[in-house]
């Protein structure tokens, strides 16, 4: 199981990927669908890793999270999917 | 194909291309909106308090940089020193109720200002129209809406607060400091970092917002008595085409109706947008005619926060410069005539607006009377510099500013001569960092000749 997001993570998190990942605005995977979540986790960490940081399709880079480092976006990323990411 | 007007404001991305910066170890990258500026901070300062940002602020790596949402086209955040995020900086700090006045910490996004004065009774007065940025970021860049009677954000900016490069935090306002105060409200991250900031609303109101497909040469041809006649009066028009979309926005009392996006809409919008790209450009108008002109009039009715800003899914490049109104429609009109004549390679709409001026110290608006702020933009991972350097001479020619935020290739040699207090704001800058510790590169090509 992944580890649960921090109290400054889940803060950071509000603020910034949870203005998609709970809508699912722009086609974006929804917290917590582990089905919608599947096929990009099979990618792995580093291509998810890339994505998150240099933008991706409607995503933005960065998630809009300016204070998000690495470990950040690793922890948020497996909280939404409900699982870990795979080197 | 059912589009709507909307779809072409939102939008959807097309796959652009965004080559990753190779990260610096323990580093990770940074990348404005875009995904066109890119940089790799040695370090991520991340204050929770005023006080802690001040202490941050006098060891801090230098360039220090302050970032917001990252939605400038211009590489004002850049840094390999320090980049100061505002996350926890933000919120709703207090309301005065009798005055009309809420204060916000500076990371507050826009989005989140309309909802938060809902309880009581309050309202901004205008907004830009991408809900995303943060304050700290909107202001420092004068980023603006629409009206000829209505400012950009930092003309509603009745005080603030700004930490410095010595650790200080300044309380200013018109009659606190009204020089520092003046300069702080459109001051590009060069004086300190914003920590607060307070605005002058209004009541509470609706909008309703009419959008249609007209000739251009028709709505230039009344664009003063629309604008005049209209609380917002704004133009996109179509390259390649001899239409654009007229968006005019009035305040009612109506019962809310603005239903979502159909994400349907949004694919047509990504099919269309994907044909025309693979079209070559003297081919494109009978089909953006045909496109455009089966668009229908919609109207909606919302909150007026809801109405003004809204989420941009479509990333792009973006030059804007701000001429006097009275040059407004030739301008538009030698921009509108060089891309057909040169087959510039382009289907984004252009964007017209007028906007009130200020009396700010930097803003593009300061000054007197009325500003026509006209925008050009290329698909993000669309390379934009060919286009770009094709017209911004012609908002040369007609006495533009360009916006802060975005792409421009002026510098301080230039930029004397559009702004009469660029030198008084030189010197507050100087005396505010000493050091030059806020200055990256693009700034040094900004401020110092």
């Amino acid at each position: 199981m992944p580890e649960p997001m921090t109290t400054d993570q889940a803060f950071l998190w509000s603020g910034s990927c949870a203005q998609c990942h709970v809508s699912g605005n722009a086609g974006a995977p929804v917290s917590g669908d582990t089905a919608a979540w599947q096929p990009r986790m099979t990618k792995g960490r580093e291509t998810l890793l890339e994505h998150t940081i240099a933008g991706f399709k409607n995503m933005p880079p960065l998630g809009y999270c300016m204070a998000c480092e690495e470990a950040d976006f690793v922890t948020m990323i497996e909280s939404m999917a409900g699982t870990r990411l795979t080197d | 194909m059912k589009l709507k007007r909307r779809d072409f404001i939102a939008g959807t991305l097309l796959a652009g291309v965004v080559a990753r910066v190779e990260a610096v170890a323990g580093s990770t990258p940074w990348y404005n909106w875009s995904g066109h500026v890119n940089a790799n901070p040695a370090h991520r300062l991340r204050p929770r308090s005023e006080a802690e940002l001040a202490q941050m602020l006098t060891s801090a790596t230098a360039p220090v940089r302050p970032v917001g949402s990252g939605h400038s086209f211009s590489p004002l955040v850049p840094t390999d020193g320090s980049l100061v995020t505002l996350d926890w900086l933000a919120g709703l700090r207090s309301v005065d109720e009798e005055n009309m006045t809420a204060t916000f910490g500076a990371g507050t996004r826009l989005m989140d200002i309309g909802p938060a004065l809902q309880s009581y009774n309050q309202a901004p007065v205008n907004l830009p129209d991408i809900d995303r940025q943060t304050i700290a970021g909107a202001i420092a860049t004068a980023t603006h809406g629409t009206g000829q009677t209505l400012g950009g954000l930092s003309a509603y900016v009745t005080a603030l607060k700004l930490a410095t490069m010595d650790g200080e935090i300044l309380s200013l306002s018109a009659s606190d400091s009204p020089d520092i105060f003046n300069a702080a409200r459109v001051s590009l991250g060069a004086l300190g970092v914003v920590t607060e900031v307070t605005f002058q609303n209004r009541k509470a109101y609706r909008l309703k917002a009419k959008s249609e497909v007209i000739t251009l040469e028709q709505a230039l041809d009344h664009f003063d008595e629309e604008a005049a006649a209209h609380r917002h009066y704004e133009l996109f028009p179509f390259l390649y085409s001899d239409y654009t979309i007229a968006l005019t926005i009035d305040e009612t009392t109506g019962d809310i109706d603005h239903p979502p996006l159909d994400p349907e809409e949004d694919a047509q919008f990504q099919d269309l947008m994907s044909l025309l790209m693979s079209t070559p450009a003297i081919a494109r108008q009978p089909i953006i005619d045909a496109v455009v002109s089966d668009l229908p009039t919609t109207t909606v009715v919302d909150e007026s926060y809801k109405i003004l800003a809204n989420i941009r899914n479509t990333r792009f490049n973006e030059m804007e410069y701000s001429v006097p109104a009275e040059a407004g429609a030739a301008c538009l009109r030698e921009i509108v005539r060089t891309v057909r004549d040169q087959k510039l390679d382009v289907v984004f709409p252009l964007e017209y607006r007028y906007v009130a001026a200020d009396n700010t110290w930097l803003g593009m608006h300061s000054g007197e009377g009325v500003f026509a702020a006209i925008s050009i933009h290329q698909l993000a991972g669309v390379d934009y510099q060919a286009y770009f350097d094709v017209i911004e001479p012609i908002f040369w020619k007609y006495g533009g500013r360009p916006h802060w935020g975005k792409v421009h290739s002026l510098g301080a040699a230039e930029l004397k001569h559009l702004y009469p207090r660029f030198s008084d704001f030189q010197a507050i800058r100087q005396q505010l960092d000493r050091e030059g510790k806020l200055l990256n590169a693009h700034l040094r090509r900004v401020f110092l000749d």
